[in-house]
């Protein structure tokens, strides 16, 4: 199934039926919870202070929900009218708004108490017009965020990058625009289950000049299957250690004869004579 | 759209008196929501309240107080008030102008949603 950032863009992709879909699939919903849920465990919100949050694509408002359970107010941005729409209709507590987080964004500076956001900042990384430079998108959208934040106030997003390209990408915007932060990698052994989220930081004593890569949750049964690799990988080292005797050979030949012995097979005697070169005659053509 | 979002929001081109958006409002509708007295008070010291309360007086409402009044945590009747400016009065339909002079942009209000992306010329 080829990726959605590569087939439209966002706001063509998720039009009317799509949003419908979005909404009403079970599976989807799950999905979106579990990443919400994560996302605002790693945002480690300070309730008593915490107030106001971005939700950069907050689509149809299943993050914003949670959000909303915890009991701060937020702000949402999407470029979808149609998701929109369908969080305007389930009567959302946040406020919504119909923006493009490329072209940037303006708020009062130092608002934003923290920013989360689902499955989007990877269309940062795709331009679907010519005038659409996805390095100056990603400028221009940490940007704004780093000027609407306020200070110490921490960003968290998950997020699909196609490769390594748009990871780059995605992280030297960052840091350029005065971040710091990791990569945190859920499940990393699982091609279904792993999931990736920048956690971002404004401020604060250490200013990193680069992001590292670190390890998230871990299943049991990942723990597990990293076992089994490990003693896999193990054999197959094993295996390449022995050096391969090739077929035929005097060694070949004395080791099949000590098999057959140790079967009870009569077997002749190993002589000189053994595994000798022998002149073809041409009598067994 | 509510006051809230309007409180906190920027016009998109410009850099300098850009705040706040003028709003004019076509239809305005008011849906009930749960009165949370926390949640309320912890928002306070984020809002421009002379902007609020300006903003608040042109749309109608005239008793809304210029200043946040003294021991705010006990008055309950501005929390209310405060509550159903912020959280209960959607603007439907209308438009928001950026006060800048030289900009005027108009961003349009359509189903309670305000669009605010700009065009390809205008970024």
């Amino acid at each position: 199934m080829s990726r959605p950032e590569s087939q439209l863009p966002p706001n063509l992709y998720y039009n009317e039926q799509e949003s419908v879909k979005y909404t009403n699939c079970n599976r989807i919903i799950n999905i979106q919870t579990q990443l919400s849920e994560r996302a605002i465990q790693l945002l480690d919100l300070d309730l008593d202070e915490c107030s106001l949050v971005l939700d950069i694509g907050c689509g149809s408002g299943i993050s914003g929900f949670y959000l909303t359970q915890e009991g701060v107010n937020w702000v949402g941005l999407d470029i979808s009218e149609s998701m929109l729409n369908v969080a305007q209709q389930e009567k959302t507590e946040g406020e919504l708004l119909l923006c493009d987080i490329g072209q940037g964004f303006k708020f009062r500076p130092g608002v934003f108490d923290a920013a989360i956001s689902i499955s989007v900042i990877q269309w940062l990384c795709v331009s679907f017009k010519k005038s659409e430079n996805p390095y100056k998108r990603c400028t221009a959208f940490f940007e704004s965020l780093r000027n609407c934040l306020k200070n110490n106030a921490r960003a968290v997003f998950q997020f699909y990058p196609e490769n390594n390209e748009q990871i780059n990408m995605i992280t030297s915007a960052a840091l350029r625009a005065g971040f710091s932060g990791d990569i945190v990698v859920d499940y990393p052994n699982s091609a279904k289950a792993k999931k990736l989220y920048l956690v971002l930081q404004l401020g604060g004593q250490s200013s990193k000049k680069t992001m590292d890569v670190i390890q998230g949750l871990i299943e049991e049964s990942d723990e597990e299957k990293v076992k089994v690799i490990g003693r896999q990988q193990k054999k197959i080292r094993k295996l390449k250690k022995q050096k391969k005797i090739s077929q035929k050979s005097k060694l070949w030949i004395v080791k099949r004869k000590e098999k057959q012995t140790r079967l009870g097979r009569k077997v002749k005697k190993t002589t000189k004579y053994t595994g000798r070169k022998r002149n073809n005659l041409g009598l067994f053509k | 759209m509510r006051l809230l979002v309007h409180n906190l929001l920027m016009c998109n081109k410009c850099d300098k008196n850009n705040y706040p958006l003028k709003i004019e409002v076509n239809k305005s509708v008011i849906m009930e929501l749960e009165f949370k007295k926390d949640a309320i008070l912890k928002l306070i010291p984020k809002l421009d309240f002379e902007v609020l309360s300006n903003t608040v007086r042109e749309l109608g409402f005239k008793q809304f107080p210029k200043q946040i009044p003294p021991n705010v945590e006990q008055d309950l009747a501005f929390l209310k008030d405060l509550h159903r400016v912020l959280f209960e009065t959607h603007i439907m339909d209308g438009q928001l102008t950026c006060p800048n002079p030289s900009c005027k942009r108009n961003y349009p209000i359509t189903n309670g949603i305000p669009n605010m992306i700009l065009t390809e010329d205008e970024q």
